[in-house]
Parts: C-alpha cells; sequence; structure tokens
C-alpha cells in the first residue's frame, strides 16, 4: 500500500534505513515517523544502547569492529537492507554519505538512494574537478591551481611554483578533502613542503587519495553557504543562505541565516550560482553550495555538499521547509511543491554545535559521563541529539554531543534567546564549550555582525579560560560532599556501577545514575 | 562539623567547614589557598540541588572524585582532596596523552636535546590531528609509544628532563 503523500511517485517507498548514527539517525528517524515510513536503525556493538537504536522501528547489529567494517561497510549495510525488506537508504552526512560508489551499489541492489545522482557526488566530491566544472558554468571560484603530478617530489615542486604566483597567505587543500580534513594554512614560502605533506598525510590517511590543489587564502572573509533542493525534473530552488564564519580549526562552531551581511540582492546572486552550479552536475536532492564572501562583497566557490548539512534546522526555522522530509520526497520521485517565489525567509535562527571538548585547553575533544543532560526548551528552541543522560562519551566516535537551535523575530532577539537557551543546559560529567559558546553569543563583535572565518582565533588568541568558581559555588559542593555522599558511593564512569546508590532509596542523588530521567 | 577541601580550575585549594541542622547548612569557615573568606553564610539542600542564600540554585554531581556544579548558567568542576594524599607533586617530566588516540608520527629520538615549543609527537583523535609539543628545553630521556599505537588518556609518551 502506497503512503497518501506518496501517491503517484516514481519510486515509493515505505521503509527506510538510515546508514547513520546518533544525532543526524534521531532526526531522520523523527522525520520516517511523521512521514508513515517504517525506519530501521543499522548500529556498531558499542552503539547498542544509543538513543537512535532505541528510536528506530527496528534495528540490525553491524558485525564487526572499528568504523571500516560497521558504519562505512556499505557491503554489509545493503545487504542487511535486503534481508529486512527495507526499500530506500538514507545516509545522513559524513560515514557514506559523499561515497558514490554506495550510491551507485544502493540503486544497483534495486534500493532508492536518498541523495543525489552518483554521478553529481563524484563531480563535486574531487574538489579539483568541481573548480573545473564551476569555472565552465560561470560560478566565480577561489583563485588557485589545481596540481596534476603525481610523482611526489614533482608534486612538492609543482606546488612550490603554483605558491609562487598566487602568494601568500594560501590553503593547500586535498582535493578529496572537506569538513577541515587534509587542509592546511600556509603564510611562509618556507612552510609549503610541511604543510603540503601534512595535507597529503592527513587526506591519505582518511580519503586513500592525498592529490592536493592550492588556493589564496582569502583572509577576513565569510563562510557563506546556500542551501538547494532539486527535483529529478531539472527544477532547482535556493532556500537562502547559512552564515557559518564562526569556526575553529575549519570546523563549524554557530551557524545563523540570515547572514548579517546578505542584502536581498546579494542573496539572489548567490542563490542563482548556487541553482547553476547544481545544474551544472544535474543534482537532485537537497544539497548545499558553500561560497566565500569577502569584505569587497564578492563571493567565490568553495564546495558543494552533496547531503544534508549538520546545520540544516536553521534554514528549516527561517523557511518552514522540511529539508529531511522534502529529501525524502525527492527520492521517490515527486516533483518539487514549492517555487522560488515561495521561499521567504522568516525571522533569524542560530545554531550552536554542542562538542565534548575542553575550551579551556586548547578545545581537546573530552570524553566522560553524561551524569547530568538537561536541555534547554521553551519558545523557539530547538534541541538535535542523539545522547541523553547516563550515556558515555567515548572517543569512538564525533564529539558532537548536540545541535542547539533558536528563532525569534530578529537578530538581537535570536541572540537573547540563545544566550537564555544555553545558560539553561546543564552537562555535568563531561566537559563541554557550553560555557565558552556562552562567551561567544554575548561577544561584542558577535552582537555587531561582524564575523569572519578568523573569529575565533582573532577574539581569543590566548585561549579562553572559565569562570573561576563563586563563594556560592564552593559552598553548594561542599554540602553536597557533607550531605549524603559517601566515600565509594560515587557515579564511576564504567557502565555496570551507573547507578550505585540504588539501595538507598532516600538519597536524593539517585537520579544521577539513571537513564531516563 | 565537616571539614572538606577541593582544587578549583586554577587549582585553587578551597577549605570549606560546615555545620548543619537538617537540611540547612551553615558556613563555619572557607578559606581559598590559606586566604580567609567569609562565615556564616546559609544554604539549603533540596533534593539534588542546592538552594543558596542569593536565592540561585546549584544543580550537581558527582563523578569519581570531581564534583560538577550547574550555577547560573555556568559550568564548574572542583576536585575532592582526599585527607592525606598530597597532590601538589608535578608530574615528572613525563608527557601524556591529552586525550585516547593514535600516534601517527614520532619528531624526535631518544637522547635528543628539543626546545620549548617544539613538536615531539602527533597524534589523532577525534578525526583530528594533534601535536604534542615540549613544554621546556630538554633531553628526550624515553620514548615510551610507537608509531600507530594506540594510546589511553593521560597514558604516558615520553620521558623529557628538562635542563636546569
Amino acid at each position: 500500500m502506497v503512503l497518501e503523500w506518496m501517491k503517484g511517485a516514481e519510486r515509493p517507498f515505505s521503509k527506510v534505513l538510515i546508514a547513520n548514527r546518533g544525532e543526524i539517525a534521531c532526526r531522520i528517524i523523527r522525520a520516517c515517523k511523521e512521514l508513515g515510513l517504517n525506519s530501521v536503525a543499522v548500529h556498531a556493538e558499542d552503539d547498542k544502547d544509543s538513543l537512535f537504536v532505541e528510536m528506530a522501528d527496528e534495528s540490525i547489529l553491524l558485525e564487526g569492529a572499528g568504523l571500516a567494517q560497521t558504519y562505512l561497510n556499505g557491503e554489509q549495510i545493503i545487504s542487511i537492507a535486503l534481508k529486512n525488506e527495507v526499500h530506500a537508504i538514507h545516509p545522513g552526512f559524513g560515514f557514506l554519505s559523499e561515497r558514490s560508489e554506495f550510491a551507485n551499489a544502493v540503486n544497483s541492489a534495486g534500493l532508492v538512494w536518498v541523495g543525489p545522482p552518483a554521478q553529481a557526488i563524484n563531480s563535486m566530491g574531487d574538489k579539483m574537478t568541481a573548480r573545473r566544472l564551476m569555472r565552465q558554468a560561470g560560478v566565480p571560484v577561489i583563485p588557485g591551481e589545481e596540481i596534476d603530478e603525481s610523482d611526489p617530489e614533482q608534486e612538492l615542486a609543482a606546488i612550490h611554483e603554483a605558491s609562487q604566483r598566487i602568494g601568500l597567505p594560501l590553503m593547500i587543500k586535498a582535493s578529496a578533502g572537506g569538513g577541515g580534513k587534509g587542509m592546511r594554512k600556509v603564510s611562509e614560502f618556507s612552510e609549503v613542503r610541511s604543510a603540503a605533506q601534512a595535507a597529503r598525510r592527513e587526506a591519505e590517511a582518511a580519503f586513500g587519495d592525498g592529490r592536493v590543489y592550492i588556493e589564496k587564502m582569502l583572509t577576513s572573509s565569510r563562510h557563506i553557504e546556500i542551501q538547494i533542493l532539486a527535483d529529478s525534473f531539472s527544477n532547482v530552488i535556493h532556500l537562502g543562505e547559512r552564515e557559518c564564519s564562526v569556526q575553529r580549526r575549519h570546523q563549524k562552531v554557530l551557524e545563523e541565516a540570515p547572514s548579517p551581511v546578505v542584502s536581498e540582492a546579494l542573496r539572489a546572486q548567490m542563490g542563482a550560482a548556487a541553482v547553476n552550479a547544481a545544474k551544472a552536475v544535474s543534482y537532485e536532492g537537497a544539497g548545499t553550495v558553500e561560497f566565500l564572501v569577502t569584505t569587497h562583497g564578492t563571493f567565490h566557490f568553495l564546495e558543494m555538499n552533496t547531503r544534508i548539512q549538520v546545520e540544516h534546522p536553521i534554514t528549516e526555522y527561517v523557511t518552514g521547509v522540511d529539508l529531511v522530509v522534502e529529501q525524502f520526497r525527492i527520492a521517490a520521485g515527486l516533483p518539487l511543491n514549492r517555487e522560488q517565489a515561495d521561499i521567504r525567509i522568516n525571522g533569524h535562527s542560530i545554531e550552536v554545535r554542542i562538542y565534548a571538548e575542553n575550551p579551556a585547553s586548547g578545545f581537546l575533544p573530552a570524553t566522560g559521563i553524561l551524569a547530568r543532560w538537561q536541555a534547554p526548551e521553551g519558545p523557539g528552541v530547538r534541541v538535535d541529539t542523539g545522547v541523553r543522560q547516563g550515556d558515555e562519551v567515548t572517543p569512538n566516535y564525533d564529539p558532537m554531543l548536540a545541535k542547539l537551535i533558536v528563532h525569534a523575530s530578529d537578530r538581537d532577539a535570536a541572540i537573547r534567546r540563545m544566550k537564555r537557551a544555553l545558560s539553561e543546559f546543564v552537562i555535568l560529567g563531561t566537559v563541554t564549550n557550553v560555557d565558552f559558546l556562552q562567551d561567544l553569543v554575548q561577544h561584542p563583535a558577535f552582537k555587531a555582525g561582524r564575523t569572519s572565518t578568523e573569529f575565533i582565533a582573532e577574539h581569543w588568541s590566548n585561549g579562553w579560560s572559565e569562570q573561576a568558581p563563586s563563594i556560592d559555588v564552593v559552598l553548594a559542593v561542599a554540602i553536597g560532599e557533607a550531605s549524603g555522599m559517601q566515600r565509594g558511593s560515587t557515579v564511576a564512569a564504567g557502565s555496570d556501577s551507573l547507578d550505585p546508590l540504588r539501595h538507598d532509596s532516600t538519597n536524593p542523588f539517585l537520579s544521577i545514575g539513571k537513564r531516563f530521567p | 562539623m565537616m571539614q572538606n577541601e577541593f582544587q578549583d580550575c586554577n587549582s585553587e585549594r578551597w577549605l570549606v567547614t560546615l555545620s548543619s541542622s537538617a537540611q540547612r547548612f551553615t558556613v563555619e569557615s572557607m578559606s581559598r589557598s590559606g586566604e580567609n573568606l567569609v562565615t556564616r553564610i546559609h544554604a539549603e539542600r533540596k533534593g539534588s540541588k542546592i538552594l543558596l542564600s542569593d536565592g540561585k540554585i546549584a544543580t550537581l554531581c558527582k563523578v569519581g572524585d570531581d564534583w560538577w556544579v550547574h550555577h547560573s548558567g555556568r559550568t564548574h568542576r572542583l576536585q575532592l582532596i582526599e585527607p592525606g594524599i598530597d597532590s601538589s607533586e608535578d608530574s615528572d617530566g613525563g608527557l601524556v596523552a591529552p586525550m585516547p588516540g593514535t600516534i601517527l608520527d614520532i619528531m624526535v629520538t631518544r637522547g635528543e636535546h628539543v626546545s620549548a615549543g617544539q613538536a615531539l609527537i602527533l597524534m589523532e583523535a577525534m578525526k583530528m590531528e594533534h601535536k604534542i609539543v615540549a613544554p621546556t628545553d630538554g633531553l628526550i630521556e624515553a620514548l615510551l609509544c610507537s608509531q600507530g599505537d594506540r594510546v589511553e588518556q593521560s597514558a604516558v609518551l615520553i620521558e623529557l628532563s628538562s635542563k636546569e
């Protein structure tokens, strides 16, 4: 029986396997539930108690250990799909989402791929190919050169020569790269060699492809990206921009929509360029075209992400379009049900990424137990997460714990709402960046909309320090210690000792070990 | 009367003496690294929260020896100092892994003289590269890991003796 909303679709389906984990798996499962689709989670052994596994209608264990044997094992995932009468596979982001051979294998197995055609992934995934295609399509790219030498020594020589032509500062980037990996900044010619080698080593380890290209570094530029939707009938629309300038080591930290510096006219120009970029690779589905916007207001193509983005919720808030639902509609072969003129930007939305990391010690990833987890609530607040109280944060996966997204009538109100929501977020037992984010959203330069990709490095050049505890904080701790927490009856970081106080039913600290508050 | 000592994020030592009557607690004395602070302030325990005299609420829990507190929108961690344990000794020249991960590269050899800030080890954790650098000038006494090793958090990777 075909679901009502899918009637007339060329490729109808009713059961979806989510080839991902954590927060984005939860997000996709929620969309499945709202659409009446059955959801199947696949998970590694160490994820058997994770939230997404519990949320899915069915969950199936991925045999093996380590990413290569589990979440990156396309063969095993497709075989699970076929054995369990799955009709479609949603890859989320990361993992297999931008691997064209997996997209091909899904299609060859007779399954629906909730993503763009393999050829579009290939063209955009290889950044050198993408730069060439964009030049042809008239989309402005960042000044730079692609390096085609295959011999390592000749490659280094070619990189050295190209760097002289491009000038400093510059970036050496892996052609297969993305997400900040395989990327090095060069400020002096003497650094070119070691930077190229480091970029290549990181790229080879992460992607098995060490080819690199060079781009002029556009300093003080902003990272602004355009969300697009494209159906199987060559209709392409854009849903405005997301400003993602606040980054640390090329990892986004805070995103907002709309951008404080994008005018109607610039939005229309960048939107048209993004639509052209998508058309140049016969794109289908949801995608994001990233641009660097210089202080002079010129914009340059950076790359296209051929998948749903981490920061998609801010676009959902300001446009009212559910992007994951649209991904499913497009995958089923339905035409877009909106035209460009229907897209309006309403209010302002901000997202921050809550990471398990220690901002006071160079943002090193942190591990621990989420002994207490109390997410903010209230009007205009959305929390997308894959964890809950009692979960353990391990080094096995990405340290992002949650995305906190707010929506309000204008930017100032959204900043106030974010400040309020962050101050409500209680995470105890694992160090996070929540306090740092509070300082960030209250920084005068951020409030004034003066952000660039160097924002954090510039304003916290000597690092960030946490606030020293007040007398009241120390008093609270002293009371906690004095009143009932006996030695030995503490929450250990192990798994079986999560509820060590259960024998003492009068103990008010009982709740810290419980999984479902 | 209950006395306990805690260490905060700036390595300040807080010594607190409390008296209590039912769920109400009074500070008899409080000092920070030897300096005497206020006394006779009160607070009340309400379940897993503490109601402070300023009307604000602290949410707290203990994991291992660490107390975690959320108060006025900020999170603090204070370590309980067990009586009789002197934790003031510095780790003796050992450079430890700041997090669990894999050793990608060792850039120095045993017996090598290194200078402060020099990169010694490249490791990868959570898919990002991190450099371990020499905190001071010194001599590499021992290398306790090899390329490709998976190491745990706080594992000693290198012994470095600093020059006087």
